[in-house]
């Protein structure tokens, strides 16, 4: 086994290993969220999701992964302590990383064996020679961190005072260590950063920061720095005299009620578990407020690992591996493209809706954990597990109308995470229609009008009322279904297979927002197919509207506006001209 | 019992924990070593490895309510032996006491209206 | 008092309780009844390597937990298990507990400072928001039932209990030290420090290995402490019919565990300044007006 630990292992860890196999605590790589729309529950399983790497002993990837989690996922498995698995499930290889001690494929009997396989992978995981996993992203980065402890002396010269938000770019590009002081733009107030920064870190090697802190004309630094073991500051002493804190503390950035305070920076990133598996946002801390936060747009791009397709007839298959939230609403848009003038038949409708209901819940399961309510998440995946949603119409009703009853969650998330009314109009799907605006891709769709479908309108523009309106679209879409089944003696023969293929659009309802399809001709039999969300406008409003909250109020808005990070950036699939 | 006999026997279950602690570690090193690798260095921050050290000046938001606290934990001090001896003495213990107390819950009263009760 | 009786009572109610209170709390929490999940844990901690962050502060990384298990043990060692037994016989044994379990916020801190990561330096400093919210809840409680008592021994706190258990006798003293032990052992809903949604398991995110273990068990400990201690002082101790002291002890005891578990799993996490708001609005001048109850009701 490549993660095994080093060393034999004694007495007493073979006799607790005889006497009970190991807990089994899985990291799921992209999200749990992932695994649970492919039915596969972790906790049916009998394994356990682990909070951080730190806490798991496998790492289960599941492909698709786009190009640029790759370094996420090495640097993710190089934080896991030995003794560790690697399984792959559907994946063939990912650079960078070991060889896979299981290989399974996409399918949930592979799965029913997995708890006894690694149990007796993990009974007894010590070798006698193992090699240390030293990936390349990792080194090259702690090196470019220790460069630039070294090197930020050449940085700090040559400021643009005016360029605020420039300057954080700049830093962060460059994996600056003194990057949370960028709002520091005097270079007299350096000195003083410098010292808050360092006294602390006893582990520091600083003789280049001192040189560095000789060059200044004379703050005394021993006034305040009497932890500051190491280091003689005899030969500059006695400067200015007594420095009132005021001026010591003049450049810090100042928090909302004045005080000077040292600003965080954390990533909560791709493989939070509180979050949906793929949104990374970088947010920067004021003591537990987040200031303001930072998507990542561009980490779940999928630009050159779709091949091309040789018969536009695989088109819908194609699209259900670009999404693995909802691979059945992107099946249907690709059969839309293919079919434009057709009627949504009452078999895709079935489709769409059913898909609807598993993403509501499946996003009610982050949720829950997000907020740390146990009987929600228990219940929603006993739910979600019931594959059958029509037999259940009277649980899952009184199921929302207990959560409605929560007033110590509606208290909670009351008045957090609005959209500021000016940009309002470039939201859709659930954020929209919470906020009271009916913009909902259903409206126009005969079938849909026919089933009598109305857009549910809410009236409140905050996480709650986000809320709300999914347990509500989760009712609606079940009597929707409910009323498919009724009227399916109606049903309209499905489309026959393709032959000629016209430059379409499409529009679609996905459980995350609008979907828009594109397909154009670009020359004879060539043919481009372009898929456009709503998610990426989310996600980009929800750096805009999270402004100095706190830690939980940030994650929990965000969490809120339910952005699918797979379709974030525009997928484009050609075809090779062939068919 | 004396109660010199009693803190020995807490330092011993000091001495007694500590030993534990130790026997579990040295559990562990026999066991298997920990090999370097370049990723355990640094915290696991979800996917991103961290580039500057957390410490620093971190904004406490509820520094108000701590420094109220202290004033109550000092009454709290006080108020244990008025509590062992208060059935004895009877109402002119209540009284003074709660003449104390009063005074420190008009100055919980003065810090909500000020607004010191919120998260800062 | 001593003998050999006292320490095999000790150690059998003190291994079987932890082994029950992990097993309900899986139970509880995960709808998962797995008689053999603690051994499981242990095989697990014993497996895993020790990874130390690079940049830590090592004396408090090595503390953080050996001072967190020996602050509990020495709670635990002044709560009586039956009539005449306990491990150390303190006068003051109602202010030797608070004052042993205040150093689980220092260790709690330690750890959280210490690790030098984003994550568990909130979850730090976010207990100690919960110490300066749950303290003074506990600390007047405690002290109303040394009304009752005239003393602040233990064992003269649960006799005088006798005649009526202090749950009827002051509820509303119950009721606040059940949610402050609750807010004290980062339970569900208050276990914000060491929460898995929001900071990823904030202040236990960078121990491994045999430290985690200690942790944990250390806090089942703790779960255990408080449960004794709520059972001591509002519950009556040993007292009940038929049954020998030390079972009613353990009977009591996991029962009151079993209800910390029950009682947050309908409830999502409280913000550490929500729980200081309420507790400095509500619960603080609640255990003012419960001494004063106390205090009127024992002249009358």
């Amino acid at each position: 086994m490549a993660g095994a630990c080093q060393g034999e292992g004694n007495l007493i860890t073979r006799f607790f290993s005889k006497l009970a196999p190991p807990v089994i605590s899985v990291l799921p790589i992209p999200g749990e969220e992932v695994f649970r729309s492919n039915h596969v529950f972790f906790s049916d399983l009998g394994l356990e999701v682990a909070a951080n790497p730190r806490a798991a002993n496998v790492m289960i990837i599941r492909g698709p992964v786009p190009v640029n989690l790759n370094q996420h996922i090495i640097i993710t498995y190089a934080q896991m302590p030995r003794p560790r698995v690697l399984i792959f499930d559907g994946l063939e290889q990912l650079p960078g990383l070991p060889h896979p001690d299981l290989k399974l494929e996409q399918e949930e009997a592979g799965y029913l064996g997995l708890k006894k396989t690694l149990e007796k992978l993990l009974t007894h995981p010590f070798a006698a020679d193992v090699e240390p996993y030293a990936p390349e992203v990792v080194i090259k980065q702690l090196e470019q961190d220790q460069e630039s402890q070294q090197g930020h002396q050449h940085h700090h010269h040559g400021h643009d005072h005016s360029g605020h938000q420039h300057e954080h770019e700049e830093h962060h590009q460059e994996s600056d260590q003194d990057q949370h002081q960028s709002e520091h733009q005097h270079h007299s107030g350096r000195q003083e950063e410098e010292d808050h920064d360092h006294h602390d870190h006893s582990d520091h090697s600083s003789t280049e920061e001192e040189e560095h802190e000789h060059q200044h004309s004379g703050h005394d630094q021993h006034q305040e720095h009497e932890k500051h073991d190491g280091h003689d500051h005899g030969g500059h002493g006695g400067g200015m005299g007594f420095m009132s804190m005021v001026m010591m503390t003049k450049d810090m950035p100042r928090s909302m009620d004045g005080l000077p305070m040292e600003h965080n920076q954390a990533h909560f990133g791709p493989f939070f578990p509180g979050l949906t598996g793929g949104i990374s946002v970088q947010m920067m801390l004021d003591g537990d407020t987040a200031m303001q936060i930072k998507p990542e747009l561009h980490l779940m791009q999928r630009k050159n690992d779709l091949p091309p397709l040789k018969d536009m007839s695989e088109l819908p298959q194609r699209l259900t591996q670009c999404n693995p939230l909802c691979p059945e609403t992107w099946k249907v848009m690709g059969e839309l493209l293919l079919n434009p003038a057709h009627e949504l038949t009452f078999h895709q409708v079935q489709r769409l809706e059913t898909e609807r209901i598993d993403a509501h819940f499946n996003w009610l399961i982050t949720f829950s954990t997000l907020t740390g309510n146990q009987w929600l998440r228990l219940k929603a995946e006993k739910l979600m597990k019931h594959k059958n949603y029509r037999e259940q119409k009277e649980t899952i009703r009184k199921f929302t109308d207990k959560i409605l009853k929560f007033r110590h969650l509606k208290h909670k998330i009351q008045a957090v995470g609005s959209v500021p009314d000016h940009l309002l109009h470039h939201t859709r799907g659930i954020v929209a229609r919470a906020a009271g605006q009916a913009r909902d891709a259903r409206i126009g769709s005969e079938r849909y009008r026919k089933l009598g479908f109305e857009p549910v309108l809410g009236g409140q523009n905050d996480v709650w009322g986000r809320l709300k309106q999914i347990l509500a679209e989760i009712n609606q879409s079940l009597e929707l279904l409910r009323r498919t089944y009724e009227e399916a003696n109606q049903e309209v023969p499905s489309p026959g297979p393709v032959d000629k293929i016209h430059p379409a659009q499409a529009e679609l309802e996905s459980p995350f927002g609008l979907l828009i399809g594109n397909l154009e001709v670009k020359k004879r039999k060539h043919y481009k197919v372009s898929i456009k969300a709503s998610s990426g406008c989310h996600l980009v409003l929800a750096g805009k509207a999270i402004h100095q909250l706190e830690l939980s109020d940030a994650l929990v808005s965000l969490a809120s506006f339910h952005i699918n990070p797979w379709e974030v950036n525009k997928i484009e699939i050609k075809n090779t001209g062939h068919a | 019992m004396t109660q010199l006999l009693n803190y020995l026997i807490l330092l011993g279950i000091i001495f007694c924990t500590a030993g534990f602690i130790f026997m579990v570690y040295l559990i562990k090193k026999t066991s298997g070593s920990t090999i370097k690798e370049p990723g355990k260095i640094k915290p696991a921050e979800s996917g991103f490895l961290p580039q500057k050290p957390a410490w620093g000046r971190y904004h406490v938001h509820y520094y108000a309510i701590a420094i109220l606290f202290l004033a109550f934990d000092m009454e709290m001090a006080y108020m244990y032996p008025w509590a062992v001896v208060y059935k004895e003495l009877g109402l002119v213990a209540l009284l003074d006491m709660g003449v104390f107390l009063m005074i420190l819950f008009l100055g919980l009263i003065y810090t909500w209206s000020q607004g010191g009760l919120k998260r800062q | 008092m001593h003998d050999f009786w006292t320490w095999l009572l000790f150690i059998v109610i003190f291994f079987s309780g932890l082994y029950l209170l992990s097993v309900l709390e899986k139970w509880i929490y995960q709808d998962r009844l797995d008689w053999l999940g603690p051994l499981r844990k242990i095989t697990f901690y014993l497996q895993q390597e020790d990874v130390k962050p690079g940049q830590r502060d090592k004396i408090f990384y090595e503390n953080a937990p050996f001072l967190f298990m020996a602050a509990v043990l020495m709670g635990l060692s002044v709560l009586p298990f039956t009539e005449n037994r306990v491990i150390v016989d303190m006068a003051t044994g109602g202010l030797f507990i608070n004052a042993a379990l205040a150093y689980i916020m220092v260790a709690m801190l330690m750890a959280g400072w210490s690790a030098n990561g984003v994550y568990a330096l909130v979850g730090g400093w976010r207990f100690l928001a919960q110490l300066v919210a749950y303290s003074m809840p506990v600390v007047m409680t405690i002290t109303a039932t040394v009304m009752r008592a005239e003393s602040i021994s233990m064992f003269k706190i649960v006799e005088s209990q006798e005649p009526l258990w202090n749950i009827i006798y002051q509820p509303v003293g119950f009721i606040l030290f059940y949610l402050a032990a609750m807010a004290l052992a980062f339970l569900p809903p208050f276990d914000l420090p060491v929460a898995k949604g929001e900071l990823a398991s904030g202040i236990w995110s960078e121990f491994t290995g045999s430290r985690m273990m200690v942790f944990r068990t250390a806090r089942l400990m703790l779960i255990l402490t408080l449960s004794m201690a709520v059972t001591t002082l509002f519950l009556g101790g040993w007292y009940g019919p038929f049954l020998p002291g030390f079972v009613w002890v353990l009977l009591k005891t996991m029962l009151v565990a079993a209800s910390f578990f029950w009682v947050g799993k309908k409830m999502s996490r409280l913000h550490h300044d929500r729980m200081l708001a309420w507790s400095w609005k509500f619960a603080t001048p609640a255990a003012l007006i419960n001494i004063f109850y106390v205090g009127v009701i024992l002249l009358l």
